[in-house]
């Protein structure tokens, strides 16, 4: 195969995954998007074997151990992909990203210590001088999102706690590793010899020291936009490696998930009114404001046979799903019951805040697994003005989202967060276990109006004895 | 006019892709965002690609040498400082180019024995560089393939999984 042809199969790969995020706007489309994808993948991973076959570099034992790495390595994934439960995306997520990231720190490493197999060797024999940048880069960002990823996950899966890890200083710790880091990117681009190794190995493992330290302080709050913010650098790390093998299927890749994930830590800091910066500098989410004072008063606790009257009574229930219905695994016993208020004829919405659960579209997917029809569930800000016009509020597992204080205390942590206006509405149903507060520790007043009627269990038995009581 | 620098070019798909990749993120409805996520790592394992180059390096030359951006690196030191062809091709997993004809030749010993031969290989090469950088770059490379794969073939079918689920409003599940 010639290298032109190549290189327009490569382009088409990359057309082949533009149309697959292009196919994501619609879910009438995605699935045929999701096609389009591993089409791509394919076509470039067909490319590279014949390239390589028509090198004569693919010996009977080359080709065989390529063909064990995919059968193991996609196996392994296979049975991922269908064991893993859906409550449990977020990690699974952060625990694909660590991959990417070792695998570009791995490509780099070889293209390292085999730079003819790449072609990038100049004719004196040594690298190029941008492909070592490039390569060092995609090393040094692949290190990061690897080390990091992994910090992501154990925190997501609970093996970690999410509170944030303050080391003193870690400010200044952080700068000068990554001064450390760009300074030895430039020396290992003009170095060569044994010292070129030596600067290369060291700016791999500072990298690693500094995604772990970088993630370490960030609390279990701010994990939606770290998630989205590892999303993007693993692409920019593959796109780094596309240029040092002049792959343009991996440059457009890379170019296409980096700012994808850019836009995704967009969208959740935004719904979270916390600035970029401020969630890179970490600590937030786990200090114990204790809100000492706040609205105190006298909380009007409900019965599941309450709330189903209320409810079976109402002619439009608005719900509000969080993190809580994940963890409880809630969300079928939550369709039976929104089911059994249509058949009594109640309009049955649902409405999802942009950070609800730990990833951006987290409850979407739950509330799809759970087989709700995607055309009842709305954002923010298409149904936030319909709750003044509905009877009652279901909010399940949710708390920071729907807090007022959000909206006039401006002393309040999260004053400006956008939140669901649910007290707005007839009745606010708080399906919590207790009448602690959520995860960014803000008490929430709501608890203590008359309107407010609180179901204090966990939400899948609650949910499951107001189906009982209808 | 002198030629313009293949990187240029890549440069120039690199930030119009970055543009791209805006406005298509954009469109894509919250809903999915989390599949959005998935789909992006699984396509983002494209570096399988370079994965499979390094599980399959030769110590030969490569078909592409004389680029203008070379490093300013002196001649007399570029022997020392990296693997050079010449010297490595003796070694059997350390074929070049050209033959073609090795595959039936040592089929085992192309990638099995060179963990094993490393150290042998590393004494009789150049300083740092020779033929056991090979082994162990190809060694990180099938490491690489793995990972990748497991991303490649997780991430899509998780998606598939997740995008089979979101349904319209079905008429006669309302009954």
């Amino acid at each position: 195969m010639s290298a032109n042809l190549a290189a327009l199969l490569y382009l088409v790969a990359g057309v082949l995954f533009i149309l697959t995020l292009r196919g994501l706007s619609n879910p009438e489309t995605s699935r045929q998007g999701n096609l389009f994808g591993m089409v791509g993948m394919a076509l470039a991973v067909g490319v590279t074997l014949f390239l390589l076959g028509g090198r004569g570099a693919l010996g009977f034992g080359t080709i065989s151990l390529i063909v064990m790495g995919v059968v193991i390595g996609g196996g392994v994934g296979a049975v991922i992909a269908q064991r893993i439960a859906m409550t449990a995306m977020p990690q699974l997520v952060a625990a694909f990203h660590s991959l990417v990231g070792m695998a570009a720190v791995l490509v780099a490493a070889a293209a390292y210590l085999a730079p003819a197999a790449f072609g990038i060797l100049g004719a004196d024999g040594a690298i190029h001088g941008l492909s070592r940048v490039e390569m060092s880069l995609g090393a040094a960002i692949g290190a990061i999102t690897f080390s990091g990823s992994v910090i992501a996950f154990l925190k997501l899966n609970g093996n970690m706690s999410g509170a944030p890890i303050l080391l003193p200083q870690r400010h200044l710790i952080n700068l000068g590793v990554g001064g450390a880091i760009i300074l030895l990117i430039v020396l290992f681009s003009i170095a060569h010899g044994v010292a070129g190794g030596f600067f290369f190995w060291t700016l791999v493992l500072l990298s690693f020291a500094i995604g772990f330290l970088l993630i370490i302080p960030i609390g279990g709050a701010d994990m939606p936009v770290v998630v989205s913010m590892l999303n993007s650098y693993s692409g920019w790390a593959a796109a780094a490696l596309g240029f040092t093998l002049e792959n343009t299927a991996l440059i457009i890749t890379g170019a296409l998930v980096g700012s994808s994930g850019a836009i995704l830590s967009y969208i959740m800091c935004k719904g979270m009114n916390r600035s970029f910066i401020s969630v890179i500098l970490g600590g937030f989410g786990g200090e114990t404001t204790a809100a000492a004072e706040g609205p105190q008063g006298t909380v009007k606790r409900g019965s599941a046979e309450d709330a189903a009257f209320v409810m079976k009574n109402a002619s439009k229930v608005i719900i509000v799903p969080g993190y809580g219905m994940a963890v409880a695994q809630a969300q079928h016993a939550l369709k039976e019951m929104a089911d059994m208020l249509k058949r009594e004829g109640v309009d049955v919405k649902y409405a999802i805040h942009p950070v609800a659960g730990r990833m951006p579209g987290h409850m979407n997917v739950l509330l799809a697994e759970a087989q709700v029809p995607y055309d009842e569930v709305f954002e923010l800000e298409d149904i936030n003005s319909e709750f003044s016009t509905a009877d009652v509020a279901f909010v399940i597992g949710a708390n920071d989202v729907t807090n007022p204080a959000a909206e006039d205390d401006p002393s309040s942590p999260i004053y400006g967060m956008p939140v669901l206006k649910v007290w707005n509405s007839g009745t606010v149903m708080f399906v919590k276990r207790s009448l602690g507060s959520g995860y960014a520790g803000v008490e929430n007043p709501l608890f203590f109006r008359d309107n407010t009627m609180m179901l204090l269990m966990d939400a899948k038995k609650m949910v499951e004895e107001i189906v009982k009581a209808m | 006019m002198e030629a313009v620098d293949p990187t240029i070019f890549r440069l120039a798909i690199f930030v119009l892709a970055v543009f791209v990749g805006y406005y298509v993120v954009w469109s894509v409805t919250p809903a999915l965002h989390t599949p959005l996520m998935s789909v992006t790592n699984a396509v983002s394992s494209v570096i399988v690609v370079g994965a499979l180059l390094a599980a399959a390096a030769t110590a030969g030359p490569s078909h592409r040498w004389d680029e203008a951006n070379s490093a300013p690196a002196p001649v007399a030191d570029a022997p020392a400082a990296e693997p050079d062809a010449a010297p490595s091709r003796p070694f059997a997993w350390g074929r070049g180019d050209d033959d073609d004809d090795a595959t039936a030749s040592a089929p085992e010993a192309s990638l099995g024995s060179a963990p094993a031969a490393a150290p042998a290989a590393a004494s009789a090469a150049h300083s740092s560089g020779g033929g056991w950088s090979i082994g162990f770059a190809r060694f990180l490379g099938l490491l690489a393939v793995v990972l990748a794969c497991v991303n490649i073939f997780g991430g899509f079918l998780v998606t598939q999984r997740m995008l089979a689920m979101y349904k319209k409003k079905e008429r006669s599940a309302a009954k």
